[in-house]
């Protein structure tokens, strides 16, 4: 009897474990980890601490962040190219959309917006969609939703511009008034009477770096004002456009201001701009809205209280036009097609991307949920949102074509080439064009030739000439 | 005139160690600055030391929540394994193979040598997508035995270099007695030969454990979330007002810390290591 006790004890004991194992392995299978990729930031800080408060407590969210630039395209684009599954979200930057939705590897906006019943393409601006999703443009088909939107604007030294004694001298040497430029034809101006090298103090600073894509992130805007454009998309010309007359002025418009910017300042990216600024030797510099905050905040900015925000200025073109356009910047979210928690990714970013969660992520960064971007209570919570959504309305973008890396570095080393000096800004854009070329027909891209293209090529592109300068009053 | 030769070596030693010495020691105090005293002109050395660097590189305090800071510590751990297991395989697989190079005379010994030697001269971006594919293919993308395996590769070649040079300065009279004696050849090797290149060894260990604790390439593609390294998590530190420099500098801080007490503690041995080394590869 003792023994058969004894013997049905182990047994009793083994079910009860089995049954314990039963259920902690049923309970660690609810368990699901997505993981999204992005480069290390306030914005994936953000993302990262709203994801924790996701009501199914099944699902958790792990970062896989990498440094800003190339490593960031590269990760995503060595998983992608390996089809795997090492991250099931993926921030990447605004311009490297066609290349993975070009490659397949992003699962499809479209039938997320067909199923779900709260992804919608009517949450998000028309333009910023696109921008950040859109596959090929114009198409209406969508792998990215934005994630985080940026563009390029201005910040200044309100205390220079506000001090009576410089503005007297400024209206004594050239007979009008110190203001905010609205046009880079004045910037340059205002430049010019700010340079002090004596002092330390210079009157622009901008982005010039050979990395990534520093340098054409800030001379672009120079182009597109100019009237300018990197290419017909169209026709897939390059020569014409990018090195057309109005291009070329506005490059060297770009070059010219290096003039009045820190010795070195060539070889910057947006970490100098924001550095030079605060440490006060800058009257003027252009950088992406991103960093606005940091601006504003007297722990990062010793000049904080005297820093002044603005949109970004445009040009009078040789067509006697004037064009306000800016680069946008900014990451669109997309979902790894070779995840295999796609549904579980999608109830998330229904969630996520509810007004709630947005107006928190806006705090620190900018959604692209259009009610809380278009909401007057954003755009009063500090001194620049409401210049950001109207900067973001300025925006042109890079080619959104797969060969799009190509294509930047080949302009990227080009406008290098201008501004060190190596070539003259004719001599730059012409190579870029050719090189450009012969990338986009080694692409198998059909260039059809277009007879008569004008020197301001952007009236055939995407006219956005204006009869007189629109003023944009700037944040004090 | 003596004397005055060597108050100038004095001279010119301790010009060379401050040289040597001065970017760690700006390294350090680079850390412990706020990034407004990071950029001023001219350079400050004397400030209110700003901790918040190492906060964030430790994963204390605010940004304990940020998505910068998940696994820090872990990344910490996985430099220390990865490190130390790929520096232990290739020492071990390295002693090994410099023996045989530097005692066996085989068909295509020059040619091994130089193949081995050539490893280290490929950029590892050149072979960064096929290891990723083939990786993934095994199932060993994001798990530390990969980078083990991937730093192993990289330092053995070195790693045979080194050791044949050092075997090569052990007389070969040394075995030949034991071996006519009796005992076997792996008894000469293990009791009779690898004491006298116990500095070798060391200074092998040395040069391994450094290039695999810093080893970023293949650690920034082949890693996710699980077996980052140090090096690659340190390198993503970026805030609202750009690069984080005080996180950049404090990781770089907390890197340096386990490779020179690795160093301190090998140091007798290395001493020794390098300058029988040099003597004896000029015997062959």
């Amino acid at each position: 009897m003792n023994r058969q006790r004894m013997m049905r004890k182990p047994g009793s004991a083994t079910l009860i474990a089995i049954a314990a194992a039963g259920l902690m392995s049923a309970a660690s299978a609810q368990q699901t980890t997505l993981t999204f990729v992005w480069h290390a930031g306030t914005c994936a800080d953000k993302f990262y601490e709203i994801a924790k408060d996701y009501p199914d407590k099944n699902v958790s969210m792990v970062p896989s962040l990498v440094p800003y630039g190339p490593e960031w395209h590269n990760k995503i684009a060595s998983e992608f190219a390996i089809k795997g599954d090492g991250f099931d979200i993926a921030m990447w930057d605004s311009q490297d959309a066609a290349e993975f939705a070009g490659g397949g590897h992003a699962y499809s906006m479209n039938k997320v917006f067909e199923s779900s019943k709260v992804l919608k393409p009517e949450l998000f601006d028309a333009a910023s969609l696109a921008r950040y999703g859109e596959y090929p443009d114009g198409s209406g088909k969508f792998w990215g939703m934005p994630a985080n939107q940026d563009a390029f604007g201005m910040i200044y030294r309100k205390d220079l511009f506000n001090d009576p004694k410089e503005q007297a001298a400024f209206k004594k040497k050239y007979g009008r008034d110190l203001k905010v430029p609205q046009t880079y034809q004045d910037a340059k101006q205002v430049a010019e009477f700010f340079t002090r090298p004596s002092e330390g103090m210079y009157g622009w600073g901008q982005m010039g770096g050979r990395e990534y894509d520093f340098a054409t992130s800030a001379s672009n805007g120079f182009l597109w004002s100019y009237g300018g454009e990197l290419y017909n998309p169209k026709t897939y010309e390059v020569k014409g456009y990018l090195n057309s007359p109005a291009s070329v002025e506005g490059v060297q418009a770009y070059v010219d201001m290096f003039k009045f910017a820190p010795a070195g300042s060539a070889s910057w990216g947006w970490d100098e701009v924001n550095a030079a600024f605060q440490q006060g030797k800058l009257a003027m510099a252009t950088n992406w809205f991103y960093f606005f905050g940091s601006m504003a905040d007297p722990k990062t900015n010793k000049f904080a209280d005297q820093t002044g925000f603005a949109n970004a200025p445009g040009a009078i073109g040789s067509d006697g036009k004037f064009r306000r356009q800016v680069s946008v910047g900014g990451q669109g979210m997309g979902i790894n097609i070779y995840s295999k928690k796609i549904p579980t990714v999608v109830k998330f970013m229904e969630w996520y991307l509810q007004p709630a969660q947005q107006k928190r992520y806006a705090e620190v960064c900018q959604t692209g949920l259009k009610s809380v971007i278009d909401s007057p209570d954003w755009q009063k919570s500090n001194r620049y949102n409401k210049l950001f959504a109207k900067a973001i309305t300025l925006t042109n973008d890079y080619w959104h074509l797969p060969e799009y890396s190509i294509l930047l570095d080949q302009l990227q080393e080009e406008i290098s080439n201008a501004s060190s000096g190596k070539k003259t800004v004719k001599q730059a854009l012409d190579a870029a064009a050719e090189k450009n070329e012969r990338t986009l027909i080694k692409a198998g891209y059909k260039i059809v030739r277009t007879a008569n293209i004008p020197a301001v090529p952007d009236q055939i592109v995407t006219p956005s000439g204006m009869a007189k300068v629109e003023e944009l009053a700037p944040a004090d | 005139m003596k004397a005055r030769g060597r108050w100038l070596g004095s001279l010119v030693l301790t010009a060379f160690a401050l040289f040597s010495v001065c970017p760690i020691a700006w390294l350090f105090l680079s850390s412990l600055k706020s990034r407004q005293d990071l950029f001023s002109l001219p350079p400050k050395f004397w400030f209110t030391p700003d901790l918040t660097g190492y906060a964030a590189v430790l994963g204390l305090g605010v940004s304990e929540n940020a998505a910068g800071s998940v696994g820090l510590a872990d990344a910490l751990f996985n430099s220390v394994i990865v490190a130390s297991g790929g520096t232990f395989m290739a020492v071990l697989l390295g002693t090994l193979a410099g023996y045989a190079a530097s005692r066996f005379r085989f068909f295509g010994r020059n040619d091994f040598m130089f193949f081995a030697l050539s490893t280290r001269m490929i950029p590892p971006v050149a072979v960064l997508v096929f290891y990723h594919v083939m990786f993934a293919r095994i199932g060993l993308t994001d798990t530390l035995l990969g980078l083990g395996l991937v730093t192993t590769f990289i330092n053995l070649g070195l790693a045979t270099w080194i050791m044949k040079g050092f075997f090569d300065g052990v007389p070969q009279e040394i075995e030949s007695i034991a071996l006519i004696n009796g005992y076997s050849r792996m008894y000469a090797f293990v009791r009779l030969v690898l004491p006298m290149v116990k500095g070798g060894i060391a200074a092998t260990a040395g040069f391994c454990f450094i290039f695999s604790w810093n080893e970023f390439a293949f650690s920034s593609i082949l890693s996710n979330t699980h077996s980052k390294t140090l090096p690659v998590r340190v390198s993503s530190a970026m805030g609202s007002s750009g690069i984080e420099w005080g996180q950049i500098f404090a990781g770089g801080a907390v890197l340096v810390i386990p490779v020179a007490i690795f160093f301190y503690l090998i140091r007798r041995h290395l001493l020794m290591g390098m300058t029988f080394g040099v003597l004896g590869s000029k015997g062959r």
